[in-house]
């Protein structure tokens, strides 16, 4: 019995992150596609945590590092998702105090605050519409190495395994991070859940 | 209900994405960075300084011109270009006429920005591998002073087979 061929195109394979990572080793503007792929998730994930001014600058120094460090990427893994969200968290390490400084200033402002600078303003009116401000009052609680777990998770949708590498912890810390900063965080909403 | 994880991924996506000036100042970076890297292949096929020529093309966004702000009708009427245009093409023009004048922008004026980008791609089908490319020409409108709406168009050229046979 012949078999006809199947009438659809075949599907288009894309190149992985690896591919792409790999070759541009030799070509080094093929690394131009991995920031074509995540600039936008990285820059989003640093507004979250710092604002968008500062997000900016986070963002683009995230592509510079990786690039720079491409050589360390192992290309074993087909996904650069998790080691650019571990450069882009270690860079926002360095604002940690800022972080805290700012969730707890959306914690406070159902109304954003006068004083508070654009950033914080904005912050303010989405947080209020839409989640009211305590989540943000329990992210600023949380210890900076929690919070970056949580946020991976919940955020970035990163697996344990892809946190462990990207924060260089064993996964088992991953998971112990993770309970202790949601049972912070459901301390400080879970009224709120309970009165929606 | 939703659980904590879920609210504050909620939030996370109701975020507004990077500015296209943002964007760009990034890709700018990046694209020195990639032009500055030495080349590290056993040997420099033909044709690959060319194709890193047309990188170099393809990242770099070039300052063309700056547009008087009266195009969008708040300017003083002064300029030549104190008309609305009736299109992006006639924007476009007066775009060009304006970088033979002052290329350093006003606040109050737009930074327009022409960028070709070229993708390099590589697909498997019945008949092996294919590589091909295609050409992007990306044009932007930013406002020079205080953030405010953009406009961008894209145009994307026909797909070039550069090795093996192309899907039908």
């Amino acid at each position: 019995m012949r078999v006809s061929p199947p009438q659809d195109p075949p599907p288009v394979l894309q190149e992985t992150d690896a591919d792409l990572i790999h070759g541009s080793l030799e070509r080094p503007e093929r690394f131009g596609g991995v920031f074509d792929r995540y600039f936008d998730a990285i820059h989003r994930y640093a507004h979250l945590r710092l604002g968008e001014s500062v997000a900016d600058d986070i963002a683009a120094e995230t592509f510079l590092r990786a690039f720079r460090a491409r050589r360390q990427f192992d290309i074993t893994r087909a996904s650069a998702r998790g080691w650019l969200y571990g450069i882009a968290s270690n860079l926002i390490a360095d604002h940690a105090r800022g972080e805290a400084r700012r969730f707890r200033a959306m914690a406070r402002s159902v109304e954003p605050a006068d004083h508070a600078g654009h950033d914080d303003q904005v912050a303010g009116r989405v947080t209020a519409a839409i989640t009211q401000p305590k989540p943000a009052a329990g992210l600023a609680k949380l210890s900076a190495g929690d919070r970056d777990v949580l946020l991976l998770v919940a955020c970035a949708q990163l697996s344990y395994e892809e946190v462990a590498d990207a924060l260089r912890i064993p996964r088992g810390t991953v998971g112990s991070r993770l309970s202790r900063a949601r049972k912070k965080l459901r301390k400080v909403i879970g009224p709120f859940e309970e009165e929606l | 209900m939703k659980n904590d994880l879920e609210m504050i991924k909620d939030y996370h996506d109701s975020l507004t994405g990077p500015s296209v000036k943002a964007s760009a100042r990034a890709w700018n970076r990046l694209a020195a960075e990639v032009d500055a890297a030495p080349f590290a292949g056993p040997a420099r096929p033909p044709g690959r300084g060319l194709r890193r020529l047309a990188f170099r093309a393809g990242v770099v966004v070039t300052l063309v011109s700056a547009v008087s702000v009266v195009v969008v009708g708040v300017g003083d009427g002064s300029s030549p270009l104190s008309v609305r245009p009736a299109n992006a093409a006639e924007l476009l023009q007066y775009a060009a006429a304006a970088s033979l004048k002052d290329p350093s922008p006003r606040p109050d004026q737009f930074i327009y920005q022409d960028r070709k980008d070229v993708q390099y791609y590589v697909a498997w089908g019945p008949s092996g591998r294919f590589d091909g490319k295609q050409d992007i020409r990306r044009e932007f409108w930013v406002p020079a002073g205080p953030a405010g709406e953009a406009l961008t168009r894209s145009i994307f050229e026909k797909d070039v087979p550069l090795h093996g046979k192309p899907f039908k």
